[in-house]
């Protein structure tokens, strides 16, 4: 009886052994193909649970799962990577290369599962197979260009950068295609440090696609400042025997600051005169005034196109205008809405010795006015006359020229604006205000020609119109638009004042006083206000009151007006950095300074000029 | 043995052979046919087999005997003559091969050769050789060894058989004998010996209808000990089983009404038994029939002050339930024609009338009384059994009576006006309903003990259960603080009978509080927030204690110990208590400002500030604190150390900021306190220069002396109090404004105050001594007084809020200011940076420079969190706005480090862009801070809302319309009006756009219900729903007014004209009407219509009672 059942056992076991691996794949197969609708939705009902145990943390059972999946309908890419993923993660590389296999029977051993193949004999390190595999699979050239980037991703993904390099080397002298996977190439290299490396290919690439330097000098720009690399770099830019690795060199050289030595390589390389003028502006945002004056003045003699003689010639009356203001206040926390139009005065401080660049700037604009009949020349020339010269009527009638022959909106309404200017610095309100109305009239939607419009309602003392035209404006105006904070500086200014109408009526006129640029009588009412029963607003009178004597030059005055805002506003805390920056940068007095400095960030320690004051600081001790 | 041939040998062979099975076959036959024989006769024994059995047997044996003889005999022949092949030569020769193996096949070789010698030629005589050796062989073989005797075993078998069959008949040889007999002779019948027989001894018997008689049914022989009756009438049957008594079986059959037929029987108890069963012949009981009352009907008769209509009572019911006072009438009939019938009332005849087989008849209840009722036919029989009934008496109960309102204790506001709710109900109605009252004043002055009554003319007198809405204006009365109005509501029912019974309510004290009593009252709820705060401070003193100590015992450990986990569960359940305070304050913050409300207590700033307290302490407790709680617990559950000390530090995180929230809340809780004292101060002295000249008023109008001194005592106890209250509030206002607080300090220890006391004390003193014109004097002074320390107040106050308001305010600016400063940095910035390229070196400077921006942001945001702990008026989108901001910042300055020019630019506008829409926020924010201290701006609000509100009734109007138009105009009726709803919808959106305020406030809900309305109309779903909703828009609408206005004007002075006036019930009511009583009300009246009895509508009654004073005490 025994023999009879170990004969049976063993019958069993003979059949058994003769399901091969590749009969039980082909009967996945086989039940894949066969799987119906419902099933699928219920497969896909497993892989949502799945995905939803997996974000929950449940990874073994979310591994079964997909394992079932898998199991189930073989071939599905969707289902079949977050298993592999997992595998792949656990390092099971058995269960992987199972249901791979599944994955590739099911799919007839297409592309992708050769893919997948590859991806897990690189995982296994099985370099006897990958490499084979990524050789075939490479120089098959019917394989897309897509598939052939796709298994280079692979190789260079998994660190067989030399491997990968050799069969794309291989690759593209069977193809031809000697830039294929260069920028990409390229942006690997440059992730993994290898510069050189990367800028070889990124010019390999440029070398086929010239109109891209913009793109590819930006890639290389991102790279360290190291010197090391640096000297790499260059090296590698200069040995290039294309122009446009040239070009790269001296964007290179810009940002190292190595600016004739740019310059020189622009020129050596023929550069145009556009690329020249681009570099140019540039010096001069770095100001670097000088170089870009030569680099204009190399333009102007060299280049022969109007348009673009035009456009240099007004860089460099630029260059003068830049060079002759005074940019930037001596001080640079302290001040009264330096840059709000409705506080500041519209005239500009220039410097002693700007009389030269004055003169050039002038003489350019005015030819270009007279010469090309330029209406943004004519602006310009309006500007520095009002806002440099204060010769409000020639200003005026350059504004209107510009006006009437602007060729661009923007140049038109920056014309109607500066009329306005000129009326209100006439303190001829009325005017303004007709000169606005018609304005408006021709253009109802320019947002600026009503912001002009509040202004002077503001400068009339009109509290509640002012206060309504701005809400409508602010309601209006993108919040990114540059006149937003502008607006909403004289709003919060508007509601101090909602109980003081009076005395609003008063200060409108402080700086209507401004804009005519008649300090004295604007520091007189000032005074007048230092009374009021309103203690934001007497503060605020105080600090600007203080502000203008300090414009005035009278530092010691603006001290002890400053010294007596003693209210809890914040013109006090302002107050005191105001003190601080006048003994530190007029004064020069840096005990004094440090102390008061000091003083300021025990005081104010929630303050946001904290670390500024925090950083002179620093800088003063240093 | 002597033979010629093979064949002659197989031929002797076949005779033994045939002979043999011949011999076997007989004996087989034999043991079989004796085994059948007595197993037959062994069964007739016990069974005695029917007749038919028995033949069907018989026939059976003898055709199986034959059978058997014929198969042995033709056997025997077929074979001796070897027919149709059996025992053939051939065959037999190779049988004999296996009985002789020695001779084996040869004899069969032999048998063919000897065939075959004629026909051979070659060999013959070597066949004959072979034939004659084999012969000679043959010849050897005893004839005897050819036979086959019977088997030793089947000669066994028959021996044991013939033995086995003597020896059961031996020992049955009374039966057995008899049975042989019995199935020898199958067609003769013998009968079956019985152990016993049965005979009815009563046989068939004649009874009267309803009487009981016994049979009887003698036995003879062993008698069991009980035998079956079993009987059967027409309509039914039945077994009972008696037992025996003296060999005789008794049966009692008891009211037998109808002819049965009955028999005994006794089954046999064993299954080997010749007999099933033993019987007795039916018999029957002949019944002849008594009188019997049948179809009784009593119908009763109420008083007539019952108002109740006669009703049936059915005769099966035998307990009969009647109103007081009632007659009842009987109807019924009888099976048989009457001669006479009477009913016993308490053993008292009463005699009914009757014609032919009916009977009727009227008669007076009173008491609760048994009745018995009896009828005799013309034969002179009686029913046997008179049917027997239970009169009970309903008495008529005084009515119930249910106070919803007011409560036993309440208070009398100003409106003069006291609402009853009342519930009554009786069991046939009421006669009339009246208060009586009187008026209590306090202890030192003097009484009025004289009770008056008031009438309630809503009394219905038809009616059962009824809700009474009385209102009452006790305006008449000049009830002043402190005084006590006890009402008694009485209600007599219509019971004429004996006379109205009369029922009271408990006594209901109205009570006209003091200021200081609701002040008081406030103050003591407010001190309890106060408590619960401190509580809430030290139990999260405790949590953090304990996450510290868990954390550093968790560093040190690997494991998770019982004890940490212990501490950690602590830690979550003081947490949990900690909610449960926070909930419990919000529940005492939501009574006190509904006290401040009702009561007109202190201003629409303050009132507004209690709601958005409830608002900040739903801030408090964040979602990240509970997922962080959570967190801990699930790491609890997991022993994970590290989890575990993730999800402390995660907690301790929160639990900061919880904190943070907290002490918030707290501050701003002791300025809202502040601000409360200063308006007690000012709404006390307002009521004592209100009274004041009140007092002046009447006096020169020569009023009663002694009552104005009443009155001016009173002035003279709150002018002591509000002495009080003025050094009270200077106290709290002390570090908030001390400017305030001095002059408040000031003006409670000025002359002014002193010479008021005393003016006060004068006025009244003149009173009480009849001298008018001294006491005008004197009064007059402390009027003015009172006045101009109510004006000093009144300064002080609006200096106290405009010194935190202007404060405020400086902090908005500053924060402002110093935000607009940030936005035009980064505007520098993003100019300074339009033109940048990747190559440019300004890169970092610029990255540098928007880091500087990150960090005054960042310090941007610690002062607005910090002015955020002062004022509600910081909106949730600011924060969103700074997120958004901050984010863009810190991308900025990565972009800018990978030199990711364009991205960086976009980033910086966003920056830009987030910073003005702070801004902006911020902006408004102060604006409508600075707009609420002043109150502009909230007019023009108000008047629109007035507006839309009268278009919103105007559109409900049409919406209830609706049903009674045609069905094309209601198509073009609900488009117009969807059109309407829409605008108004549009029209609230800008109303509260430009208010952002009011967004979570009610009319921002009647928007929400506004769109659900809309989209009914949408739908064509017009319903109930709609109206309902349409009616809670226009509700919040007016409410809208209301919580903006209610402040302004106090409910004494509002106005009772109008020009349009929607009645929905009398003020003083409950806002929902009393909806749940009278929904209860229609219940109970539904419950008691449908017919229970008495006892039934009692207990419906008693429970809907219940349910109702279950409401009452939740209200009390």
């Amino acid at each position: 009886m025994n023999k009879f059942i170990n004969l049976i056992l063993f019958t069993c076991l003979v059949f058994c052994q003769n399901h091969t691996t590749q009969d039980v794949l082909q009967q996945i197969q086989k039940r894949a193909q066969d799987l119906n609708k419902p099933k699928n939705i219920e497969i896909e009902n497993k892989f949502a649970q799945a995905k939803t145990l997996e974000r929950s943390g449940l990874y073994e059972e979310a591994l079964l799962l997909y394992k079932e999946i898998n199991r189930l309908n073989p071939g599905t890419s969707k289902y079949f990577l977050p298993l592999k993923n997992y595998l792949k993660q656990t390092e099971s590389w058995d269960s992987l290369m199972v249901y791979t296999q599944s994955y590739s029977n099911a799919r007839n051993n297409d592309l992708q599962s050769k893919l997948e193949f590859l991806d897990v004999y690189i995982f296994m390190e099985a370099k006897d197979k990958w490499e084979p595999l990524a050789t075939a699979l490479l120089l098959d050239l019917s394989i897309s260009e897509k598939s052939i980037k796709n298994i280079l991703q692979r190789l260079v993904g998994s660190g067989k950068l030399d491997f990968a390099y050799g069969l794309l080397t291989q690759y593209r002298k069977i193809t031809g295609k000697q830039d294929f996977y260069s920028i990409e190439l390229g942006s690997y290299l440059g992730m993994r440090m290898a510069y050189e490396k990367s800028v070889r290919e990124y010019l390999l690439f440029l070398e086929f696609h010239p109109r891209q330097i913009q793109t590819i000098s930006d890639r290389i720009m991102v790279f360290p400042d190291d010197p090391k690399i640096n000297a790499a770099l260059k090296e590698v830019l200069q040995e290039s025997r294309f122009k446009s690795a040239q070009f790269i060199l001296a964007d290179l050289q810009f940002k190292l600051k190595e600016f004739d030595l740019a310059f020189e390589t622009l020129i050596a390389n023929d550069a145009n005169h556009a690329m020249l003028l681009d570099f140019g502006k540039d010096l001069s945002q770095v100001k670097e005034y000088i170089r870009a004056n030569r680099v204009f003045t190399y333009i102007i003699n060299s280049s022969k196109n109007e348009q673009i003689l035009t456009k240099t010639v007004f860089e460099i009356a630029k260059v003068f205008e830049s060079k002759l203001v005074l940019s930037v206040s001596e001080l640079p926390l302290s001040g009264f809405y330096p840059n709000n139009p409705f506080f500041s005065s519209p005239y500009v401080p220039v410097k002693d010795k700007s009389g030269y660049s004055l003169q050039q700037a002038m003489e350019i604009y005015d030819s270009l006015r007279v010469t090309k009949k330029n209406a943004q020349a004519a602006y310009r020339l309006a500007e520095v006359q009002f806002r440099i010269l204060g010769d409000l009527d020639g200003a005026m009638y350059l504004y209107e020229e510009a006006l009437i022959h602007g060729n661009s909106k923007s140049l038109r309404i920056d014309a109607g604006l500066g009329s306005v200017n000129i009326h209100i610095a006439k303190g001829d309100l009325e005017s303004a205000e007709k000169k606005c109305a018609e304005l408006i009239q021709k253009a109802p939607d320019v947002l600026e020609y009503q912001i002009k419009s509040a202004q002077i309602l503001f400068y009339q003392g009109e509290f509640d119109q002012t206060d309504a035209k701005l809400h409508e404006i602010v309601e209006q105006l993108p919040m990114d638009n540059y006149s937003v904070n502008d607006i909403l500086d004289v709003m919060a200014i508007l509601i101090g004042f909602r109980h003081n109408q009076e005395e609003f009526v008063d200060f409108a006129k402080v700086q209507l006083n401004i804009q005519q640029n008649k300090r004295t009588e604007a520091l007189e009412k000032l005074e007048e206000l230092f009374d009021t029963n309103e203690i934001y607003i007497a503060d605020m009178c105080r600090y600007q009151h203080a502000w203008l004597t300090f414009l005035q030059g009278d530092a010691e005055l603006t001290k002890l007006q400053l010294s007596k805002i003693e209210n809890e506003t914040i013109f006090k805390e302002l107050a005191h950095i105001f003190q601080a920056e006048i003994l530190d940068f007029i004064d020069k007095d840096i005990s004094g300074a440090i102390d008061s400095y000091l003083q300021f960030l025990e005081l104010y320690p929630q303050s946001i000029y904290y670390d500024d004051v925090r950083l002179r600081l620093r800088e003063l001790a240093s | 043995m002597i033979h010629s041939s093979i064949t002659e040998f197989i031929h002797f062979f076949r005779s033994q052979q045939v002979k043999s099975k011949l011999h076997r076959g007989l004996v087989q036959l034999a043991i079989g046919s004796i085994i059948f024989l007595f197993a037959m006769g062994l069964l007739e024994s016990v069974f005695y087999f029917t007749i038919p059995v028995r033949l069907k047997t018989a026939e059976f044996f003898l055709l199986l005997f034959f059978t058997a003889i014929s198969f042995i005999c033709l056997r025997w022949l077929f074979h001796y003559k070897s027919f149709f092949k059996n025992s053939s030569n051939e065959f037999l020769a190779q049988n004999f091969e296996k009985r002789n193996p020695k001779i084996g096949d040869r004899l069969l070789n032999a048998l063919q050769l000897e065939k075959l010698l004629d026909d051979l030629d070659k060999g013959k005589d070597l066949a004959e050789f072979a034939v004659s050796k084999l012969n000679t062989e043959l010849k050897n073989i005893s004839r005897e060894s050819l036979y086959d005797p019977v088997s030793k075993s089947l000669k066994k078998t028959l021996r044991i058989t013939l033995i086995s069959a003597v020896i059961i008949l031996l020992l049955l040889i009374n039966s057995l004998p008899h049975a042989f007999q019995r199935l020898l002779q199958p067609s003769k019948d013998f009968p079956v010996p019985l152990p016993f027989v049965l005979n009815s001894m009563t046989g068939n018997l004649e009874v009267l209808g309803g009487d009981t008689l016994t049979i009887s049914v003698a036995g003879f022989g062993e008698l069991p000990d009980s035998i079956h009756i079993h009987w059967e009438d027409k309509d039914k049957s039945g077994t009972a089983v008696v037992a025996q008594k003296n060999e005789i079986y008794h049966y009692t059959f008891t009211g037998v009404k109808r002819d049965t037929r009955y028999w005994a029987e006794f089954k046999s108890p064993s299954w080997f038994s010749a007999w099933e069963s033993i019987t007795t012949n039916p018999d029957t009981i002949f019944v002849t029939d008594r009188p019997i009352v049948q179809e009784l009907q009593f119908t009763v008769l109420p008083p007539v002050y019952t108002n109740e209509g006669e009703f049936q009572h059915p005769g099966n019911i035998t307990d009969i339930s009647i109103p007081e006072g009632s007659r009842v009438r009987l109807k019924g009939k009888s099976s048989k024609t009457l001669d006479s019938a009477w009913i016993f009332l308490d053993e008292i005849a009463n005699v009914l009338s009757v014609q032919g087989n009916k009977l009727n008849g009227t008669f007076y209840i009173k008491n609760k009384t048994n009745a018995a009722i009896y009828v005799q036919d013309e034969n002179g029989v009686r029913n046997l059994h008179p049917p027997n009934y239970r009169f009970s008496i309903i008495p008529d109960s005084p009515p119930d009576l249910i106070v919803q309102s007011p409560n036993r204790k309440f208070e009398l506001d100003e409106s003069d006006l006291i609402g009853f709710d009342i519930q009554t109900s009786d069991d046939y109605g009421f006669s009339n309903a009246w208060l009586e009252y009187r008026v209590k004043a306090p202890d030192y002055l003097p009484q009025d003990t004289t009770i008056y009554t008031r009438n309630i003319a809503e009394i219905q007198r038809d009616v059962k259960s009824q809700q009474l809405y009385h209102e009452w204006d006790i305006s008449e009365f000049s009830l002043a603080p402190e005084d006590e109005l006890h009402i008694q509501v009485i209600i007599a029912d219509n019971n004429t009978l004996s006379g109205p019974s009369l029922t009271y309510s408990p006594i209901l004290i109205g009570r006209f509080p003091s200021l200081e009593d609701l002040f008081k009252r406030m103050e003591e709820e407010e001190a309890e927030v106060e408590e619960y705060g401190e509580e809430i401070q030290m139990n999260l003193e405790d949590v953090r204690e304990l996450v510290e100590e868990l954390e550093l015992e968790l560093l040190k450990s690997e494991n998770v110990s019982w004890e940490q986990e212990q501490k950690a569960a602590e830690a979550l359940e003081k947490m949990d208590a900690v909610f449960d305070q926070i909930e419990q304050i919000k529940e005492t913050m939501q009574k006190i400002q509904e006290q401040a409300e009702q009561n007109n207590l202190v201003s629409d700033d303050l009132i507004e500030k209690f709601s958005q307290f409830q608002e900040l302490l739903d801030e408090i407790m964040t979602p990240e604190m509970l997922a962080a709680m959570e967190k801990l617990q699930e790491a609890m559950e997991e022993m994970d150390p590290q989890k575990m000390l993730d999800a402390l530090e995660n907690f301790e995180f929160d639990l900061a900021a919880f904190e943070e929230q907290l002490d918030r809340f707290i501050e701003m809780f002791e300025l809202a306190l502040a601000e409360q004292k200063m308006d007690e101060v000012v709404k006390r002295l307002e009521k004592l220069a209100e009274e004041q000249e009140a007092i002046m008023e009447e006096l020169s109008k020569d009023e009663d002396l002694a009552t104005l001194a009443s009155r001016e005592r009173r002035q003279e106890e709150s002018f002591k109090t509000l002495e009080q209250a003025m050094k009270d509030a200077a106290k709290a206002m002390e570090t908030l404004s001390p400017d305030a607080s001095q002059q408040l300090s000031d003006l409670a220890q000025s002359e002014l105050t002193e010479s008021t006391a005393s003016d006060l004390n004068e006025a009244r003193t003149e009173m009480q001594n009849k001298n008018s014109s001294g006491a005008s004097q004197s009064g007059g002074k402390a009027s003015s007084g009172l006045n101009e320390m109510l004006e000093i107040a009144q300064e002080i106050r609006s200096e106290f809020q405009e010194d935190t308001v202007d404060e405020l305010l400086r902090k908005f600016l500053a924060l402002i200011r110093n935000l607009l400063y940030i936005s035009q940095e980064q505007e520098n910035l993003v100019k300074e940076t339009e033109g940048l390229r990747s190559r440019s070196p300004k890169l970092i400077e610029t990255a540098v420079k928007q880091d500087k921006i990150l960090r005054e942001n960042q310090q941007f945001m610690i002062q607005l969190t910090e002015l955020s702990r002062e004022t509600f008026h910081i909106s949730p989108q600011i924060a969103g706005a700074i997120g958004r901001t901050k984010t863009a910042m810190d991308r900025t300055i990565s972009r800018l480090e990978q030199k990711q020019t364009s991205s960086a630019k976009k980033e910086m506008k966003k920056i830009l862009k987030g910073l003005n829409e702070i801004a902006k926020l911020l902006l408004e924010s102060a604006n409508q801070m600075q707009m609420s201290g002043s109150g502009s701006g909230m007019a023009e609000f108000m008047e629109r809302m007035e507006e839309m509100s009268k278009q919103q009734q105007g559109i409900n109007q049409g919406t209830m319309n609706l049903p009674q138009l045609g069905m094309m105009a209601q198509q073009q009726m609900m488009e117009q009006l969807q059109k309407q709803q829409e605008e108004l919808k549009k029209q609230l959106e800008e109303l509260l756009g430009e208010n952002p305020g009011q967004e979570n406030s009610g009319a921002g809900k009647a928007k929400d219900e506004m769109e659900e309305v809309i989209e009914d109309f949408r739908r064509k779903q017009v319903d109930r729903r709609t109206q309902d909703r349409q009616q809670r828009i226009l509700s919040r609408m007016l409410d809208s007014q209301k919580s903006l206005t209610q402040k302004d004007y106090s409910e004494k002075r509002k106005s009772s004209g109008g020009e349009e006036f929607i009645f929905s019930g009398p003020t003083g009511l409950p806002t929902d009407m009393g909806e749940r009583e009278m929904l209860l009300i229609n219940a109970m009246e539904s419950a008691l219509q449908e017919g229970h009895s008495r006892e039934y509508q009692n207990m419906m009654k008693q429970y809907f009672r219940s349910l109702q004073r279950g409401d009452e005490l939740i209200n009390e």
